[in-house]
């Protein structure tokens, strides 16, 4: 392991300072990505910038007009605690409760979740990576199994194939929250909101990121928006084993129901492509539309449609719509278990 | 007095005759109706505060004066021909003291392959290895060699490198005919001619890798001429003897430790070429080394459970008896390696007459294989009672009716009788504990199933040039309708109930020793070369001396794993320590016993057959105030210490030992996720008497945990297009977690088995991986109607099957519609 320089970041201003102008320095919170990335040298920072200890950043406050706004310093576990987070938001709950290790929750940032790197074992093993800044995508024409679904265009080796593994991010996308990222030289009162789904980009050869982040820049908090009344919500994963393991492929849905009507419906995939992926579609058909055997089906169809598998993860299709179906049923249903 | 004697010894699998030097005439074993108050008895470990607070030291754990740290450098291809190497870089590096390689490593008398080979067959093969003051300065050193390597073609793929034109391993080719292992009983054609139902299935097994806690490593230091190495291994006397033959030294100038151990499974059971290394490097800088493998190279290069490709094939009569057995087996060995005895169970579970078995090693450009827990025995299980309970489908026989139905009462191979088996009785408690019942009855599917189609399966596959003498070029899987499914559960889920057998050596034999020490205080040393790898040796010997010379258990304190502490254990392996070092033990008791009595004879002015030895006094049987506590006779012999030798007996000539169980899986499937869910694992085994049940629940339950892992989630994935291993961490090599544990209730089955050994004890170490993962794919089959073929059962695998399942229903749907019925007849092909 390459030796590297070390800050305590007192102030962001300070930390952004840093790692905007210092090539080769890397922002460090929870460090549950970082140091294992650095340890197995996939990634050999110059210079870590510790912001674990901005108090600033680490809250969780109630928004005007409902909501819930979590400084992105709040670790899982606190997350996962807090009340109006269970009660509210269940789904982001649940989708915490399913990440990684207590022992990781504790530590890890929520921020931090967002912005970790793919689990992909092409990047993160000795192996052709575009991340890594090789030619070609190992993975589109290997053991892709855990690979995409959705959203790479073509498996042409130029492009990552890679899926997001955050399972906060998927409950948090169906919830429709947005993350602050603060600029550097920016005044706190510039910083914009942006729709969770459009932090992430997918990398390809030329720009080899997997956020929209320039050096620098720092997500600073989430917002999630209060919930429609009666809205019901559910996370589910499936896993290679019972714990300690990213989602094979996740469904996170949020439901409102009129009667038997579902008056909005939001359906967010892990596991399938480099961000969450939102069943739109789907979600179109469904609005407004009383529930019924048919409808579900074709809900299940949807969520899947435009689905590229890789050769390997072809499994993930009818994952995929096992999950959605069981989703809508714990929804929709309330008298019928998942 | 000594005397040589020849035996038969069993170990993971495989028999062999040897000499053996015996000390005197063995003792009975204890008889089943003795009342024994220490062995028996569920005693926590001797050694448990140890581990809990720290104090115990591993490998890992020793730090000697001014010792250096050694890291190796390791092949990144799967084949490549070493061109040029250049360690300029790397001795410049700070703190790095000296760098080995093909150039410079010195002759020695180890008998393995080179230490650095320029021809290097698998990624993880070692290449140069450095040694520094500290391990970050040897690891920084590694990226400072510069090498030149020339790719060479590699096959990775077990399917892929018993075609012909494979990429080869060797020049000789990948598979060879000539060094099959094939076993031949009777004669399979006219057995399968004479048979009413045929079934016949090919399976394929993955590559399980042992992940010991503890990674594999030595700590190794000279003393002048004199090395002494802390090693983690199975064998601290089988280290000692290569080592003393690698550096030309005296025996007694070699000194091997192990006191604790993080796991072995089979992995640690030979020499590590590391262990070479690190004494080779502590030789040439004068000061100890420590060099320790990481995760990585555990996974790479230290062994694994060979991945198989098999085909079996079963002929019945029409009232389930056996006429035939047909099981060829291809095994990924890697680089170099062995095939484990994967017929094991189909020639020696059932009985009958007409068996056949083919054993072939497949190298590949992957690590070499090694032993693990049961090896073999796992994978063959899974086929042959994967295969079983295709015949009872195709009978409409009960499974566990089938294999009462060809219950084997003696060893065929050996053409013995069995010392004891207890195997229809852990049938029987199985059944019972795990409601077996209700697969027929109420709510599980129906005895009789209705086949509902057969699917075209996987190809078939024959060494190089040569078609294998039975099975065809497909074979075809039975669909069968499941029955009705209990009430409670949701539609999309579906529960079955599934149960395999076990069969396994585990009666061990000689050689071993101990001795045992009786101190002035009356306090007890046993010593002996065996090792603890972690199974509770220590108590469990314990408890065996302590009973013999019925003192309580504290007062014995035993020594082992140090190859100066006491005279020669065996390997810690095929399950055989309690059955070879426990009677050894026993043994030294008992002649200190007879020493202690006649000493107690001349004091108590009595003769040596009136005594007794009771609750740690001598007496006058029928007078015990004639008598004198065991303290106060030692007491009185000044600072002499009784000394008792003890040796196991040769093995019964007459009988085969074997440990035999069974065990019961509940499963629960998710038809619309893939999801296997294991809830419940009953387990009953026969491993004659129990010395201590507490450390036999611990084995019970990691060996059906470490089953379940097979069954489930741990396989070796390789890329394909590097040739190298993208699951060598614990992220992507799954083991099970606590959570993926089900409840696991066990029983042993009761009664000793007096013929095996003095103590009438079996090894429980491995018999309990055996049949998890043959139960838990039965029960997979029981929920769905279709067989799992390729383990482990994982999501891809588990949603195909279900898609073959309802693309069965869809096509019988279609074929109702057009008036043509298919469904009905159960049967045969």
């Amino acid at each position: 392991m390459k030796p590297f320089a070390y800050t305590a970041a007192t102030s962001l201003d300070q930390a952004q300072e840093i790692l905007s102008e210092e090539w080769g320095s890397r922002l460090y919170a929870g460090g549950t990505d970082l140091l294992t990335l650095t340890k197995r040298g996939t990634v050999s920072p110059d210079h870590l910038v510790d912001i674990k200890g901005l108090a600033d950043f680490r809250y969780l406050r109630h928004l005007t007009g409902g909501g819930l706004a979590i400084g992105a310093l709040t670790t899982l576990a606190e997350l996962e605690a807090n009340r109006t987070v269970h009660r509210r938001f269940p789904a982001l709950a649940r989708s915490i409760a399913v990440t990684g290790t207590p022992q990781l929750r504790n530590r890890a940032t929520v921020g931090g979740n967002l912005c970790q790197q793919p689990r992909c074992w092409y990047y993160r093993g000795d192996f052709p990576c575009l991340l890594h800044g090789d030619e070609v995508c190992g993975a589109a024409k290997g053991e892709n199994a855990y690979h995409a679904l959705f959203g790479y265009e073509s498996a042409d080796g130029n492009r990552c194939v890679a899926v997001h593994p955050s399972d906060p991010a998927v409950a948090l996308s169906a919830l429709e929250a947005e993350v602050v990222v603060a600029v550097p030289g920016e005044a706190p009162v510039n910083w914009e909101a942006t729709p969770i789904d459009d932090l992430f980009q997918q990398p390809t050869k030329d720009f080899p990121g997997t956020t929209i982040l320039n050096p620098g820049d720092v997500v600073v908090e989430i917002r999630v928006p209060e919930q429609p009344k009666g809205s019901r919500q559910v996370y589910l994963k499936a896993m290679d084993r019972a714990a300690w393991a990213f989602a094979l492929v996740s469904v996170a849905a949020v439901a409102t129901l009129d009667g038997n009507r579902l008056a909005d419906l939001r359906l967010a995939l892990g596991g399938v492509a480099y961000k969450p992926w939102r069943a739109r579609h789907a979600e179109e058909i469904a609005r407004g539309h009383v529930v019924s055997p048919e409808l579900v089906d074709e809900i299940v169809e949807l969520a899947a449609e435009g689905a590229m598998p890789l050769g390997a993860n072809e499994y993930k299709v009818p994952l995929l719509k096992g999950l959605v179906r069981q989703a809508l049923r714990a929804v929709t249903d309330e008298s019928r278990g998942i | 007095m000594p005397e040589l004697r020849k035996t038969v010894v069993e170990i993971e699998g495989r028999l062999h005759e040897e000499y053996v030097v015996v000390d005197g005439e063995d003792l009975p074993a204890w008889p089943e109706d003795r009342v024994l108050s220490r062995v028996g008895q569920p005693l926590p470990r001797v050694d448990a505060r140890a581990k809990v607070t720290g104090t115990a030291r591993f490998t890992h754990d020793i730090q000697l004066p001014g010792m250096l740290h050694a890291r190796i450098l390791r092949s990144p291809h799967p084949h490549a021909r070493l061109r040029r190497i250049d360690v300029s870089g790397a001795l410049a590096v700070p703190g790095v003291l000296a760098v080995l390689t093909h150039e410079n490593v010195p002759e020695l008398g180890w008998p393995g392959r080179p230490l650095f080979d320029t021809v290097l067959r698998y990624q993880g093969a070692e290449v140069a290895a450095v040694v520094a003051v500290d391990e970050a300065a040897a690891t920084d050193a590694l990226d400072k060699i510069s090498v030149e390597y020339e790719p060479l073609p590699f096959v990775v793929d077990l399917e892929a490198a018993v075609e012909p034109d494979a990429p080869r391993v060797y020049p000789e080719g990948n598979v060879s005919a000539d060094e099959a292992s094939v076993y031949v009983r009777g004669d399979t054609d006219q057995g399968f001619a004479e048979a009413d139902v045929v079934v016949e299935a090919n399976f394929r097994t993955a590559a399980q890798l042992h992940n010991c806690f503890e990674t594999h490593g030595s700590v190794c230091s000279w003393d002048g001429g004199r090395l002494t190495v802390w090693d983690s291994t199975q064998h601290v006397f089988g280290v000692r003897k290569t080592l003393a033959q690698a550096f030309g030294l005296p025996m007694h100038d070699v000194r091997v430790i192990k006191q604790f151990m993080g796991g072995g499974f089979g992995s640690k059971g030979g020499t590590g070429r590391y262990t070479v290394i690190a004494a080779l490097l502590a030789r040439q800088t004068g000061r100890p080394v420590k060099l320790l493998l990481d995760r990585r190279e555990e996974n790479l290069a230290t062994g694994h459970r060979h991945n198989t490709l098999q085909y079996i094939k079963l002929g019945a009569r029409s009232d389930g008896t056996l006429t035939a057995i047909y099981h060829q087996v291809f095994a990924g060995v890697g680089a170099w390696g062995w095939v484990a005895p994967v017929g094991g169970p189909a020639r020696e579970l059932y009985r009958c007459p007409n068996v056949k078995t083919e054993e072939y090693a497949v190298c590949l450009n992957l690590g070499p294989d090694s032993a693990f827990r049961a090896p073999g025995y796992v994978e063959g299980t899974v086929a042959l009672e994967g295969a079983m309970d295709d015949l009872a489908v195709a009978l409409g026989m009960d499974p566990i009716e089938l294999r009462l139905r060809n219950y084997a009462d003696t060893n065929q191979p050996r053409n013995l009788p069995y010392s004891g088996k207890g195997l229809r009785e852990a049938y029987r408690i199985g059944a019972e504990l795990m409601g077996w019942h209700l697969r027929e009855t109420t709510g599980y599917l129906p005895r009789k199933r209705t086949i509902l189609a057969t699917l075209g399966g996987g190809g078939n596959h024959s060494p190089e040039g040569e078609q294998p003498p039975a099975g065809p070029g497909g074979v075809e899987d039975l669909v069968c309708w499941p029955g009705t499914q209990p009430e409670d559960l949701p539609p999309h889920r579906r529960r079955g109930l599934g149960m395999a057998s076990q069969i396994w050596g585990g009666g061990g034999g000689p050689p071993a020793h101990a001795e045992v020490r009786v101190n002035p205080d009356a306090t007890v040393t046993v010593a002996t070369g065996t090792q603890d790898i972690g199974t509770g040796t220590r108590t469990v010997l314990a408890q065996v001396a302590a009973e013999e010379l019925s003192i309580p258990v504290e007062h014995v304190r035993v020594l082992l794993g140090d190859t100066e502490a006491g005279p020669y254990g065996p390997i810690s392996a095929g399950s055989l320590t309690v059955a070879s070092v426990g009677p050894a033990v026993r043994a030294a008791a008992a002649d200190a016993r007879r020493q202690l009595v006649e000493l107690a004879a001349s004091l108590l002015d009595a003769k040596v057959e009136e005594l007794i030895l009771k609750d740690g006094r001598v007496e006058v049987a029928g007078s015990p105030e004639r008598g004198i506590a065991l303290r106060e006779l030692t007491a009185r012999l000044g600072n002499f210490m009784v000394t008792g030798h003890g040796s196991r007996g040769p093995n019964p000539e007459d009988v085969a030992v074997h440990t035999f169980g069974a065990q019961f899986a509940e499963v629960e499937v998710d038809l619309e996720t893939g999801a296997v869910e294991v809830t419940r694992i009953v387990a009953v085994h026969d491993s004659g008497r129990i010395i201590n049940p507490l450390t036999t629940s611990s084995q019970v339950e990691g060996g059906v945990i470490q089953g379940l892992g097979f069954a489930l989630s741990e396989e070796r994935a390789v890329d394909p297009q590097t040739g190298r291993v993208l699951s060598a961490d614990l992220e992507n090599y799954r083991i099970p977690t606590a959570l993926d544990v089900p409840i696991i209730d066990h029983v042993m089955v009761p009664g000793a088995d007096l013929a095996a050994n003095n103590l009438g004890a079996k090894g429980v170490g491995e018999p309990p991986i055996i049949p998890t993962a043959a139960a838990v794919a039965n029960a997979v089959y029981d929920a769905l109607g279709i067989r799992p073929t390729d383990l482990p059962l994982t999501r891809p695998r588990v949603l195909a099957a279900i898609k073959r399942l309802e693309e069965a229903a869809q096509a019988v749907e279609a074929g109702a519609e057009s008036g043509k019925e298919q469904a009905g007849e159960g049967g045969t092909r």
